[in-house]
């Protein structure tokens, strides 16, 4: 192995360089060149050792003046270290050359190095690497160690030097200057086992200070963050020193440049991980904002939200900070790109929201913040309501108000115009409801006055399992077999409480995970609602499989499905094997089910909810079915047995344009064939049809009044 | 399991943004090999790029470019509807009934309503209940 001259920016390929030698009959040669030095005034010898495998079998010595000549010398017969040896005016690196590799030594004016360990002498070799200033090369040196002290021979010039000892972390001196013959002491180094980091730091090539922070990442356990401030002085240069094995992130910050990272690399065991490229620095982007007013409603400064827009929409956060008294406020530190700023105030209401690309060395910007009084009145039903108030507008403004005991707030707006308002309770564990106003004044120095009125009635009641025992659920609120509301306040020991409702009549049913109770009749009231008992009945999942005719899963497949003892129809859809899943009630023993599929007539069928359930599977056979349905009625009801009902809309497939089948006078669908039985209500005494429908046959249905071919 | 109604339409108008215009929910079966996740499509948005590829409602999704699904939640998945920038390629595997085929998309320019929709979505969102 030898070390010689490299050509490269860092020391960090110097470490190993590895030569192959491979013997060889072919001749080199060897010229050299004089770095601010005529050779002919070096003294010493140019020696030369030709190793074959691994022992030296040849050995020949030269005046360096022989090099001046422009032929130079000539080597034979393989691999040659060549050496710059005795002399005490002139100093070169040591050098292979043979095969076909020729070889220039390049020789300074000498100086030397030297110092002593710390502690004991090591057993290790200790070897002094250069990086030039001037031409950025890395030579290296052998020291002799004597003792404590050691010393090493060393070019005449301007460098960085790295002292380094196996296994234990290199010394650097960033900026080492030495004149011809100068032996410049560098005092007690100590050489501590351990691993290490560094790098070097650059500004558009040029070594600049900055603050470098190391973090340890994933499996690391190597305790908090640790960071060096470089001075202009480092030349850029940085090192850890002392560092536990493990992966680590590095962080560089600098006034005015974006900050550089390197994410992630691993650090061993008494070694030093020298980063290979040194980490540019880039120009930041500057956001530099006056605003105007300079203080939000109250008097205190604004707060600036910065987030980072990406691709896509979605926003990183990446601060949250004062403005000054002033309204001024300013990040250099940003990659360029695009942001969202949201000015805010001190309870977190945005009052202006702005996408701004950032630039380097962008003007400042005037943001203003136009302000207008608000004066409002909450109202639920014919009672003030006291509440916290979120008017919204499309440009991402949010400014939310205190509604006291009156239902009256105040404060500022950033404009008139419409915003959509939520009304949430004190404590904001529900919300009422959405509504928008419009907010306006009457002149430019009116307050804007705004009523809020929301319906008042409500309605209470308990959730219990079916022992008796509170249980959490949310609770949804029906009318006319639409849900309405599914909010509200929920307290302890399974109790509930829904405002924000139309007075009248509602249905209202308990749903959780893991199980729902049965739809309840109940009337929504202003006044002294009446509480509602909820019993939750544990649900389970009952798997199946929708196939073709030939067994082939069929995937997509909609699925609605009822039981009798299901207040309402369920959906579920098949997946890529056709597998399936139903919610039922514990107590469920038949399904009835309308699976509508792309590409199959829809069907009806009943199931055995007691597993196994036998797979659903769809005919290819054909009727097509007519069913009128009469403006302002409900949709005939399909059945098989008058206990579990699904309208016969359950049997539509989707389209792009939404549920297919749809006709001027009802629906008209491709169902299997079969017997069907339609109904005009789930009363038993509801009128119904049984019809019998053949492959290729086409029937019309008339709800109230049968069946025609 | 379904788990809820995403429009992948959804996304703010950055210039660089793309649109599917597809509706779906997301879906796992959970099975003693393992676990598959999946996409029902409910919505196309009708003459939107998956509309004009020939994607259709009640297709079920089950890989991305030659991805099996990796989601592992919902929201993971519209996120990654909502960051496909204009011009992307989206080769969605497809379960159509027993039919199994490739429909590439080409995403559309996110159109200006669905962005706004989603700014007031985000504005909007209030908290569900109490502890």
């Amino acid at each position: 192995m030898l070390l010689g001259v490299i050509r490269d920016m860092s020391f960090a390929r110097a470490a190993v360089i590895t030569v192959l030698l491979t013997p060889s009959l072919s001749a080199a040669s060897l010229h050299a060149v004089g770095q601010g030095i005529d050779l002919r005034s070096c003294d010493g010898q140019i020696t030369a050792r030709r190793r074959c495998a691994d022992a030296e079998c040849e050995t020949r010595s030269d005046s360096v003046a022989r090099l001046s000549t422009q032929a130079g010398l000539t080597y034979q017969g393989g691999q040659w270290e060549i050496a710059l040896a005795g002399s005490s005016r002139c100093w070169a690196p040591a050098i292979a050359i043979g095969g076909d590799t020729d070889g220039v030594l390049h020789v300074w004016p000498a100086a030397e190095i030297n110092g002593t360990f710390g502690d004991a002498a090591p057993a290790e070799p200790l070897r002094a690497e250069f990086l030039l200033r001037a031409d950025p090369t890395l030579v290296s040196s052998k020291c002799d160690v004597t003792g404590l002290r050691w010393r090493c021979a060393a070019p005449a010039t301007s460098s960085q030097l790295r002292l380094v000892l196996d296994q234990r972390t290199p010394h650097y001196v960033p900026r080492l200057s030495l004149t011809t013959g100068e032996r410049k002491d560098l005092g007690a180094i100590q050489f501590h086992r351990g691993a290490s980091i560094a790098g070097v730091v650059a500004l558009r090539g040029r070594h600049v200070d900055a603050e470098v922070e190391m973090t340890p990442t994933g499996d690391s356990a190597a305790g908090p963050a640790r960071r060096l401030v470089l001075k202009e002085a480092s030349d850029g240069l940085f090192q850890f020193a002392g560092v536990p094995p493990g992966h680590y992130r590095l962080a560089v910050r600098r006034p005015g440049w974006q900050m550089a990272e390197v994410k992630a690399f691993r650090v061993n065991e008494n070694r030093e991980s020298f980063l290979s490229t040194p980490i540019e620095l880039k120009k930041a982007a500057l956001i530099d904002l006056l605003i105007t007013p300079p203080l939000a409603p109250g008097g205190p400064p604004w707060h600036v939200k910065l987030e980072r827009a990406a691709v896509g929409g979605a926003q990183t956060p990446v601060s949250e900070t004062e403005a000054t008294v002033g309204g001024e406020w300013r990040n250099d530190m940003l990659p360029a790109g695009n942001y969202i700023v949201s000015v805010i105030d001190l309870q977190g209401s945005v009052f202006l929201q702005q996408r701004i690309d950032a630039m380097p060395d962008d003007e400042p910007r005037f943001l203003s913040v136009a302000k207008i009084q608000l004066r409002g009145v909450v109202r639920v039903g014919r009672q003030p309501f006291e509440s916290r108030v979120i008017f919204t507008d499309m440009d991402g403004s949010k400014i939310a108000f205190r509604a006291d005991a009156k239902g009256h707030f105040e404060g500022i707006l950033p404009h008139e115009g419409r915003w959509q308002v939520q009304v949430r309770n004190p404590q904001e564990t529900f919300y009422v409801k959405d509504s928008s106003v419009d907010v306006k004044r009457t002149s430019q120095e009116a307050v804007a006055d705004v009523a809020i009125a929301l319906p008042g009635g409500r309605a209470k009641g308990r959730v219990t399992n079916e022992s008796g025992d509170p249980i959490d659920a949310d609770v949804i609120v029906f009318r006319e077999g639409k849900g309405i509301a599914d909010a509200g306040a929920y307290l302890p020991h399974g109790r509930f409480e829904l405002s924000g409702l139309e007075p009248g009549p509602v249905t209202l049913q308990a749903v959780s995970r893991s199980g729902e109770s049965d739809a309840v009749s109940y009337l929504a009231a202003e006044e002294s609602p009446a509480s509602a008992e909820l019993v939750l009945r544990k649900i389970v999942n009952v798997k199946t499989r929708v196939i073709s005719e030939d067994g082939q899963p069929v995937a997509g497949a909609m699925v609605r499905y009822t039981a009798a003892t299901m207040p309402r129809s369920r959906q579920a859809v098949s997946g890529p094997l056709g597998d399936i899943d139903l919610r039922l009630t514990g107590d469920t023993r038949r399904v009835f089910a309308a699976v509508a599929a792309v590409g199959f007539p829809s069907t009806i069928a009943m199931l055995d909810a007691q597993e196994p359930v036998a797979a659903i599977v769809l005919k290819t056979k054909a009727a097509l079915l007519h069913v009128v349905h009469q403006s302002n009625s409900r949709w005939a009801l399909v059945t098989l047995d008058k206990q579990a009902f699904l309208p016969v809309t359950s049997l539509l497939p989707l389209t792009p344009s939404g549920l297919a089948g749809f006709v001027d006078d009802g629906v008209e669908i491709s169902v299997a064939p079969g017997a069907y039985m339609f109904c005009d209500d789930v009363r038993p005494d509801s009128t119904c049809q049984r019809v019998m429908l053949a492959a290729g046959e086409r029937l019309t249905v008339q709800p109230a009044g049968g069946a025609k071919k | 399991m379904k788990t809820a109604l995403f429009l992948a339409a959804m996304a703010v108008a950055h210039p660089q943004s793309g649109w599917l215009g597809i509706g779906f929910t997301f879906n796992v079966t959970k099975a003693p090999s393992g676990r598959t996740v999946w996409l029902f499509v409910q919505q196309l948005a009708p003459g939107g790029p998956a509309d004009r590829a020939g994607l259709r409602p009640q297709d079920v999704i089950t890989a991305i470019n030659g991805r099996p699904l990796w989601f592992s939640q919902g929201a993971e998945a519209l996120r990654y509807f909502s960051e496909v920038r204009l011009g992307d390629r989206i080769a969605l595997k497809v379960k159509r009934s027993s039919s199994t085929f490739t429909i590439t998309v080409v995403a559309g320019k996110v159109p200006p309503d669905i962005a706004e929709r989603r700014r007031m979505n985000e504005a909007m969102a209030v908290p569900r209940r109490a502890q």
